[in-house]
């Protein structure tokens, strides 16, 4: 990983496996913002699994890059699966529905559109580029 | 990382999860956790306390779990999640669909 002053990219591409070195990097960059490594950690594993399991990336290639400053916290995530916009092409959860009847699918993207406050896709160079961006409150800082 | 405790408690099935319930840890749980729900242990309180962190890999896992308990016609409840679990139970709908309670105590007494 390089990681310096406010910005730092993580590569992945040994699958599952990398979960708890995403955990690690991300409680290191974000120590002082604790609120937002759970947030964080959530959306990257929810978009790295889709990757894993339905990009169809050979090799696995996946970049994040991570910027934080005192009004905002932006997320480019990039992978080289197939063409596939997650922010038009997943189904929202169904909540009416009881125990027995309820699914996971879509819960990911869900997450992610409910934890920031812009999204946008781009298709470049045989990737899949989403960046997010989520503003920081004062209380992001006081809540440690 | 992922550790599962198990109690039985006034013939409670008490279920503790410590540590993190994601896309790596969650087969875990569900192996720690498949054989002890069956038809006369059927009331199950899912104690969130000492859980860190939760993905939708680790819902689905919760979900499971719930679902059996109903198969055996029994009860679940969640008890005590922290801050950022809650908030993914609540913005999942998980936390409407299931009966969460804020300690483990209280989830006991629901029985």
């Amino acid at each position: 990983m390089n990681q310096s002053g406010t910005n730092c990219t993580l590569t992945l591409t040994k699958g599952i496996n990398d979960l708890p070195y995403i955990a690690e990097q991300l409680s290191i960059f974000l120590k002082e913002y604790e609120i937002l490594i759970n947030p964080v950690n959530l959306m990257i594993e929810e978009l790295y699994s889709n990757t894993i399991y339905y990009g169809n990336a050979e090799p696995l290639n996946v970049n994040i890059h991570l910027k934080i400053n005192n009004e905002t916290l932006e997320v480019v995530y990039e992978d080289n699966g197939k063409p596939f916009n997650p922010l038009i092409e997943t189904e929202p959860p169904n909540f009416n529905q009881s125990i027995e009847d309820r699914q996971i699918g879509g819960l990911g993207i869900h997450f992610i559109k409910s934890m920031t406050d812009h999204q946008s896709y781009q298709r470049t160079n045989s990737l899949n580029q989403l960046t997010l961006k989520k503003k920081i409150t004062p209380s992001t800082h006081a809540k440690r | 990382m992922l550790e599962t405790k198990l109690e039985s408690k006034a013939g409670i099935l008490v279920i503790t999860p410590i540590g993190r319930l994601d896309g790596l840890t969650s087969k875990d749980f569900l192996e720690a956790t498949e054989k002890e729900i069956t038809n006369e242990a059927n009331k199950v309180v899912l104690n969130l306390e000492n859980l860190d962190y939760i993905s939708s890999e680790g819902l689905r896992s919760v979900l499971t779990t719930a679902k059996k308990t109903k198969s055996f016609d029994g009860q679940f409840v969640i008890s005590g999640p922290r801050d950022g679990v809650k908030e993914v139970l609540d913005i999942s709908g998980f936390g409407q669909m299931l009966s969460v309670f804020t300690t483990e105590d209280e989830a006991l007494k629901s029985f």
